[in-house]
């Protein structure tokens, strides 16, 4: 009996064992790798790593169906838009198709949540868990995270107007947030001007060395600027811009190569760049970030030319549209320096070396390639394979001039305006024009100086749907017809579908 | 008189060293050489347990009182209480004679007398078996004392050896003169020695668990028989979880292969040992390629996200199922396999059951003579089938005239057709390849010890150039009774395996899918080193295309890939090892109640090699091949630790039988994975110390369980059978509210065959009714997905800062965490029936289950504006229903001298989407991929209420034949020539809304039927397989449908010859066109052939070489024979191998090595998948 009482006591103490252990047994803890919640966002150095995070959100390439596409994307959408792109296999694009619930148009939309997404955890996370951060960073990172969601909610207004106006950090918890519907487009500029309006306050105008790169004052003002100009405040947009320029910060570079170069980054033009480098061994990752390279330049490639220029023979996706290039008066030097059509020569390599005989390569043939990522092999770094290291600038000087130039004729000042606007001509090689008071003249004469100087940049369409001149140009330029409701884009599709107080844009 | 053979023996084997020639000697040399270095100079203590110590047993006390109770209860009671074991057969042993037992603590060897002797039955301890047998009037003298029989006249003496259906010695058989009393039994070898009445007798053998055998005399003086194991063994002892049930109790659904179903085949993996024979188990290999990933699918899909794969379990110790992790288990080693289908079964593992449990057991020594086994077989591997392609004439016909239909410039080069070279490069990636397995193992033990011991090597080379496999395994297995009451043992396993495969089943990325696609009057070898023309260079002894070849003909993206995948270009390697020490002890507390207690360990090591040369400029503009190396290491690695421990109280009263199991289980896991990943590597060698730049990522990470379980197992004389048990499972991975689960389970059965009805009957020897419920659970989500996580991703996530644009990591919420998420919950009701019928010659097994998964976990998307990575979080929203029907058939009977064993299993599969994101009307799709380039958005669709994994897709109309019908298509951009597809909503134009389901890749039912027979020393087995009800999305066709696209011309199938030509030519295939559109080649039915196959998957033929020539050479049993694997498929399938399992996520370049699991709703696409080789082998088969 003692020895069926000891076995049992035994073997009850091995199982009690496990018994009393398990609740601590079954925490389990990632070693390293990842990182939970309530270990995270301690240190400057944790802040600073999400930070960057956010910041790499706006790389995003992606030129297909719907994906979640950054900067690259949104630059190929305006051009499209404006049919100053073509595709190979199409052209011109049809638009029809193009601007629809599941397509690129939508890419931005979800793009810009990101930013936002992270950017409210972001701040939420100042406010509850500032760890060892002093006030001074937090304000520093306050201002760069209303800068990122001012931005995304600035494109956000700029391209689907009415938007989903989200502030909080998502947590499953959160049910409410699954039906919101979208809010009226100017309480979406109204909460860019403030994110931007806060973060101009707090961000200083240069970093240092090792920070160049992150966004600064001039982007604030500069971006607060474009967002009241979307709003006619005229004052309100000259202040901004008055209090850019004075800064002293900013020149047009006397040479255009040195904008749309890897070897000339960050520059005295640069207002807000997005940073890549090239990185060894890169793969393409379709429909998500691109790994931390510029794709843009093999993408735009010309079909056939050989690979140190352009890498797998070019990719000859989205050449440029020939009616572009002839538009420019010959002497201009964007014309010379940042076009190429065939037959002429670049970085050493000809256009067009070989014969063409298939259709395909025949509408490239009649295509110029813009050399503003396609950049040969003369800006190739070193072994650079899918992704390129050149940054792309987001908004630059001579944009902030131009729109100056409108602002100041809104307010007025027509020579004042045509000052700033003859200031981007003489750059390009070409005469001033003489300070016109008449508004059509003047429009003509901005839209065009903007069309040569901001081709395939992200900005470019929506000057135009701003200004209510989208449809006249199509007409005029390409002979196509303008939807009325092009002037903003669908949202995506599956959010109508998750959502039903989500409403599709207008005419979709 | 216990020890008489033995010391007989000795003596026997000393005669024989004398007699021995020189080749005798240098074999015994060699015996005694493996003998002694496996085996004595291991574990030593074996050397003097290997002898049989009957008399202990015979000396053992038996306490013992029973009234009028059938012979046969008395003395399974008797083993229960002496903890032996009886063998004897009820012809010889009436055990339905009913007697009294009286006995307080004598000695079993005067017991059995008194008991026995009434009855003329003697007794003999044999390999540690009590045997009984009839006890004829002048038996059980010693050979000497022979020549003094009085009683009756010495006719004729007969002698000879009894081996089982593998060859080795069956001691203990009963050899009985039919009709008379008159019998003896075998000895430890097998051997034995009867004196009939005369030449004409007949001699019956019977032995317990195999099927009895009359022989004729017919005058010979030496007869040698195998028996063949009995199908339906009653006794039949079934691994159920964490313990062991005798098979006629069981209530559950659960299919089972022992080790004599495989013996006899040349198998390389354990998948090749299951496939096909259990019903209800669906085993496809997801890759042919040599040590290729399987999967198993137990009764249908289980889960979309948590993996549909089962739960094994190696000897009681879970294993971490990896990329290959089946491997680490040598086929040879494996005792039996049990399958636990049913819920009720497989619900004492909770929460990782939901898929099923596969149980493995793993040999072990036997008591008696030391054994050793040496297996070897070597073959020629093959691939059963080519594509037919275009040559390189038809295909510059075609070519040219696509260029001329499409309104461009014929190509000079291809105009004169005939005069063009024509190189096969579907045949220069295959080849013929060879295989070669040995193995060696030693089994042995003596009263107190058991040992089993193996060492295995598999060298397989690939039928696709560059591919390899090669598999090392040791294993060693020992049990030792330290005491009576005490138990110890362990086992010690280690595997490790090398391979290299190319990337296949990645359509324009795959080896396989380039070969096609590549022109046939492309030279694929050179002598030339350096340019040959403007079209090719000589590199390496290759040609390839060079950087100015015209790109309007050569496609970018393709180059010969005898070079890049064919081990030029790229380079994989992968090395795996994988360790197993278990221990145990199991004490008995008082008679019936035991404790157990395990600790496992477990490691898996794993390196991955990636290379990817740096290539000469003059080459690198086309496709992969570019100039600048790469090379990358990823190494993983996972340790398991897990303790279990269990009490089991088994108790018999009067007619009751209980069996109580009561135990915990925790387990822990953690994987680490380290990758590395640079380039500049100039010489491309395998060196991270090389690379100029690099980077390295990687995490350590672990889960761990913790679980209670309990079970009762009760039945009435065998007749009402009852099963409960039930579980609480523990997981790190759910959040604090949810990390418990509980899983209960009832069984019942019922034996009719057991009634008074039916007890007598010579028709129905067995009839059992079974029914169960069970809940089961699925965990196998992956970490922390419950918790809010931060990830530094360097693949993806990083930014660029500074003025030297330094590359800065960047952090971000990479799992949006639901606390609320939980368990997979997996309901299912099992119906069966068994049967066993005409003295057994007829078995059956039956089932219909219901299987309904509930709560399953999956990415619910919400919407964009949130932000969240991905757009999706984990939901537990998803349900899905599978019920199936199951049937196992076998026959059994020897037909003159020869042996009959067949089987036949068939299974069904219904599958159903019940429930998608809480929502009753849904789908959820999966994209095939847009490997073939643009087709039209292929994609699989799982509706509710249809089957999982629709494909989804257009509905093929045939060819638009005039200028009418292509205005009446309702597509854009069409001419006469060109496919067209049915306007199902009736819109009047093709769009995406004209897609419906065209198939589906699970198949509806599957099949298995194997035959074997046995003639004199001759065994033939051949064993069918197959599937019926199911498609394949034969994605190929993407590629072969144009032979031009904007990016140059690629080779196509012999279809082209029969392309449309004009109204009426066809209505199959479209024109050949540059212009065609790209509709040609949307996704529709037009891709989806009938995946049904009936394969002949092994045939063998075996011959074993007569005892009389092996005695010579001490040798106990020699087998050889031929063997042929995937021999012939009956298939409509156009594709390389109809044998499609689940399409393995493969992201391009370096992901073999990580990608674990295939997508359960992406079943059935062929991206050219490696095919399955046809397999030559012969064997021989030595035992010691």
């Amino acid at each position: 009996m003692k020895k069926i009482i000891f076995g049992v006591l035994i073997s009850a103490a091995f199982m009690v064992t496990i018994w009393a252990c398990s609740d601590s047994f079954l925490e389990s803890n990632p070693q390293t790798g990842a990182t939970f919640d309530n270990n995270f966002f301690k240190s400057r150095a944790d802040y600073n790593a999400y930070m960057f995070g956010a910041y790499s959100e706006i790389q995003g390439v992606a030129p297909v169906n719907g994906a979640d596409g950054g900067i690259q994307v949104w630059i190929l959408t305006g051009g499209i838009m404006m049919q100053d792109i073509t595709q190979k296999s199409q052209a011109p694009y049809d638009l029809n198709n193009y601007v629809t619930p599941s397509k690129e148009v939508t890419g931005a939309w979800k793009n810009c949540y990101k930013v936002i997404g992270r950017s409210n955890l972001l701040l939420s996370k100042l406010k509850t868990s500032p760890g060892t951060l002093t006030a001074a960073e937090k304000t520093l990172l306050d201002g760069e995270a209303k800068f990122l969601r001012g931005f995304a909610y600035y494109s956000l207004a700029q391209k689907y107007g009415d938007a989903v106006l989200y502030l909080d950090p998502y947590f499953t918890s959160d049910q409410a947030a699954l039906s919101l519907p979208r809010s009226p487009e100017v309480q979406i500029w109204d909460q860019a001007i403030a994110d931007l309006i806060a973060a101009a306050a707090t961000l200083p105008k240069d970093w240092d060395a090792s920070n160049v790169g992150r966004a600064t004052k001039g982007a604030a003002l500069a971006y607060l600027a474009n967002a009241y100009m979307y709003k006619k405040e005229w004052a309100n947009a000259k202040k901004a811009s008055d209090d850019l320029i004075a800064l002293g910060k900013y020149s047009l570079l006397p040479n255009l190569r040195d904008l749309f170069s890897y070897l000339t980054e960050n520059t005295a033009e640069s207002i807000f760049e997005i940073q890549y480098q090239f990185q060894p061994g890169a793969q393409i990752n379709w429909g998500g970030q691109p790994n931390f390279g510029n794709f843009l330049n093999w993408w735009t490639g010309p079909l056939g030319v050989s690979a140190p220029y352009a890498i797998f023979n070019g990719r000859g996706e989205a050449p440029t549209n020939r009616k572009l290039a002839d538009s420019f008066n010959p002497t201009d030097k964007r014309r010379q320096e940042l076009i190429k059509i065939p037959g002429e020569s670049y970085a050493g390599e000809t256009m067009a070396g070989q014969t063409y005989t298939l259709p395909l390569t025949i509408t490239q043939n009649l295509s110029a390639f813009n050399a503003k990522w396609w950049t040969g092999a003369a800006n190739r770094q070193g072994i650079e394979e899918w992704f390129w290291s050149q940054n792309l600038i987001v908004m630059r000087y001579a944009e902030f001039l131009l729109n100056y130039s409108e602002i100041l004729f809104e307010s007025g000042d027509n020579v004042g305006a045509y000052t700033n606007l003859n200031l981007v001509r003489a750059r390009a090689n070409l005469a001033p024009l003489v300070a016109q008071a008449n508004r059509e003249t003047f429009f003509t004469d901005l839209m065009k100086e903007r069309r040569w100087e901001l081709f395939w940049e992200p900005n470019i369409w929506h000057h135009y749907t701003r200004t209510g001149r989208a449809e006249k140009f199509l007409l005029a330029e390409y002979g196509v017809i303008m939807n009325p409701k092009w002037n903003k884009f669908p949202v995506p599709q599956s959010d109508v579908d998750l959502n039903p107080k989500l409403v599709q844009t207008a005419g979709y | 008189m216990n020890n008489f053979y033995t010391s007989n023996k000795t003596f026997k084997v000393m005669k024989k060293l004398l007699r021995q020639q020189w080749y005798d000697k240098i074999l015994f040399l060699m015996k005694i050489t493996v003998l002694q270095v496996f085996l004595s100079f291991l574990f030593g203590s074996l050397a003097y347990a290997t002898e049989l110590k009957g008399q202990e047993i015979l000396d053992k006390k038996v306490t013992l009182h029973v009234d009028n109770v059938e012979l046969k209860m008395v003395l399974s009671e008797i083993e229960k209480i002496a903890d032996i074991k009886f063998a004897y057969s009820s012809r010889v042993v009436r055990v339905k004679q009913k007697i009294s037992v009286d006995a307080d603590g004598k000695k079993l060897s005067q017991l059995l007398t008194e008991l026995l002797n009434p009855f003329d039955v003697s007794y003999q301890v044999i390999a540690g078996r009590i045997s009984l047998f009839r006890t004829p009037a002048h038996q059980l003298i010693s050979e000497e004392s022979n020549s003094e029989e009085v009683h009756m006249v010495i006719a004729y003496t007969v002698s000879g050896r009894v081996v089982d259906d593998i060859g080795q010695s069956l001691p203990g058989v009963n050899v009985v003169e039919k009709g008379t009393t008159n019998g003896t039994a075998t000895d430890a070898n097998g051997e034995f020695k009867i004196n009939v009445s005369s030449g004409s007798a007949t001699l019956l053998f019977s032995f317990i668990g195999y099927a009895n055998q009359e022989v004729l005399v017919n005058n010979q003086s030496v007869i040698n028989i195998s028996l063949a194991p009995d199908v339906v063994t009653l006794q039949e002892i079934v691994v159920v979880g964490y313990g062991t049930q005798e098979k006629k109790v069981v209530t559950g659904a659960v299919s089972s292969v022992t080790s004599k179903d495989i013996s006899n085949m040349a198998v390389a993996g354990l998948d090749q040992a299951i496939q096909g024979k259990m019903a209800g188990v669906l085993v496809s290999q997801n890759s042919g390629e040599p040590g290729g990933n399987v999967s198993v699918k137990i009764r249908g899909i289980g889960s979309f996200t948590a993996g549909t794969e089962p739960l094994y379990i190696v000897d009681g110790v879970p294993m971490t199922l990896v990329t290959g992790g089946l491997n680490s288990i040598n086929p040879n080693d494996i005792e039996r396999i049990d399958v636990l289908k049913d819920a009720a079964s497989a619900s004492i593992y909770g929460s990782r059951a939901s898929n099923g449990v596969v149980l493995i057991t793993t040999k072990q020594g036997k008591p008696g003579k030391v054994s050793v086994n040496f297996d070897m077989y070597a073959g020629v591997q093959s691939a059963a089938k080519q594509i037919d392609l275009l040559n390189s004439a038809e295909f510059a016909t075609l070519a040219n005239e696509n260029l001329v239909n499409g309104g461009q410039a014929p190509n000079p080069a291809w105009s004169n057709p005939n005069s063009l070279p024509n190189y096969d490069w579907q045949d220069a990636v295959f080849r013929k390849a060879s295989i070669q397995s040995y193995n060696v193992s030693a089994q042995g033990g003596g009263e107190n010890s058991r040992v089993y011991f193996s060492l295995g090597h598999l060298n397989q080379e690939g039928i696709l150039i560059s591919s390899h496999y090669k598999r090392y395994n040791a294993r060693l297995n020992a049990e030792f009774d330290v005491t009576k009451k005490l138990k110890l043992g362990g086992t010690f396993n280690f595997s490790h395996d090398d391979k290299s495969n190319p990337l296949t089943n990645s359509g324009d990325k795959g080896i396989l899918t380039n070969a096609t696609r590549l022109m046939p009057m492309n030279p694929i070898y050179t002598d030339q080193e350096g340019s040959i023309n403007s079209d090719f260079y000589g590199y390496q002894g290759y040609a390839m295309i060079a950087n100015t070849a015209n790109t309007a003909y050569f496609p970018s993206g393709l180059n010969n890939q005898v070079f890049v995948d064919g081990g030029g270009h790229y380079k994989r390697l992968l090395k795996s090892s994988n360790i197993q020490l278990s221990g145990f002890g199991e004490y008995e507390i008082i008679k019936g109640l035991k404790f157990r207690t395990a600790v496992n360990y477990a490691r898996f090591n794993s390196l991955f090699w990636f290379s990817r040369l740096g290539q000469p400029q003059e080459i690198s503009g086309f496709g992969p091949i570019i100039e600048t190396s790469q090379y990358a290491e990823t190494w993983r690695q996972f340790d398991q630790t897990n303790w279990i421990n269990t009490l089991t109280y088994t108790k018999q009263f009067d007619k009751h039988n209980v069996m109580f199991v009561a135990g915990t289980d925790a387990l822990q896991n953690i994987s680490t994975q380290i990758k590395v990943d640079g380039s500049g590597n100039p010489n491309g060698q395998f060196n991270l110390n090389a690379l100029t730049s690099k980077t390295a990522t990687g995490f350590t990470e672990d889960y761990s369980l913790v679980s209670y379980f309990g079970r009762l197992t009760y039945d009435y004389a065998s007749k009402y059978l009852l099963n409960v048990s039930f579980r609480r499972d523990g997981s790190s991975r759910f959040g604090p509210n949810n990390k418990y689960g509980n899983f209960p389970s009832a069984s019942v059965g019922w034996r009719l065959s057991e009634e008074s009805f039916l007890n007598n009957s010579k028709q129905i020897n067995e009839l059992k009714l079974r029914a169960s419920y069970g809940i089961v659970g699925n965990q196998n989500i992956g970490n922390f997905k419950y918790a809010n996580t931060y990830a530094n991703d360097a693949g993806f996530y990083k930014y660029v800062m500074g003025t030297n644009q330094n590359v800065v990591g960047a952090t971000y919420r990479d799992n949006i965490g639901d606390p609320s998420i939980r368990w997979e919950k997996s309901t299912q009701l099992d119906i069966g029936l068994d049967a066993s019928l005409f003295n057994n010659t007829i078995t059956l097994s039956t089932d219909y289950y219901i299987k309904r998964i509930e709560d399953m976990l999956g990415s619910a998307p919400i919407p964009t504006y949130l932000g969240v990575t991905g757009n999706t979080i984990l939901r537990n929203e998803f349900s899905i229903e599978n019920r199936g029907f199951e049937l196992l058939l076998g026959f059994n009977k020897k037909i003159r001298a020869v042996n009959f064993t067949s089987s036949i299993n068939f299974s069904t599969l219904e599958n159903e989407v019940t429930e998608l994101l809480g929502k009753s009307t849904d789908f959820l799709s999966r994209d095939i991929g847009s490997l073939a380039g643009d087709n039209g958005g292929s994609q699989t669709r799982s509706q509710i209420g249809e089957r999982i994994g629709n494909f989804w897709g257009y509905v093929d109309d045939g060819i638009i034949q005039n200028a009418t019908e292509a205005a009446a298509s309702g597509m854009t951009g069409v001419k006469p020539g060109d496919r067209k597809f049915k306007d199902l909503n009736g819109d009047g134009k093709i769009d995406s809304e004209d897609r419906t389901v065209i198939g589906n890749g699970l198949p509806k039912y599957i099949y298995g039927l194997n035959l074997s027979a046995t003639y004199k020393n001759f065994d033939f087995g051949v064993f069918f397989q197959g599937q019926g009800g199911v498609q394949i999305a034969n994605m190929l066709k993407g590629y072969s449908m144009h032979i031009s696209n904007d990016q140059g011309f690629i080779n196509g199938s012999s279809e082209w010859l029969n392309r449309w030509t004009g109204e009426g030519s066809t209505n199959e295939f479209p024109r050949n066109s540059f212009n065609a559109p790209a509709t040609n080649t949307y996704f529709s039915s037009y891709y989806i052939e009938n995946g049904a196959f009936l394969r002949i998957r092994s045939m063998q033929l075996g011959y074993t070489i007569p005892n009389s020539l092996l005695n010579k050479v001490g040798l106990s049993s020699v087998r050889i024979y031929v063997s042929g694997l995937n021999i012939y498929t009956f298939t409509k399938y156009s594709g390389w191998d109809p044998e499609i399992g689940s399409l393995m996520t493969n992201s391009g370049g370096d992901a073999t090595a990580t990608s674990d699991f295939s997508d359960p709703l992406l079943t059935g696409v062929d991206f050219g998948r490696y095919p399955s080789p046809r397999v030559f082998t012969a064997g021989i088969n030595i035992k010691l």
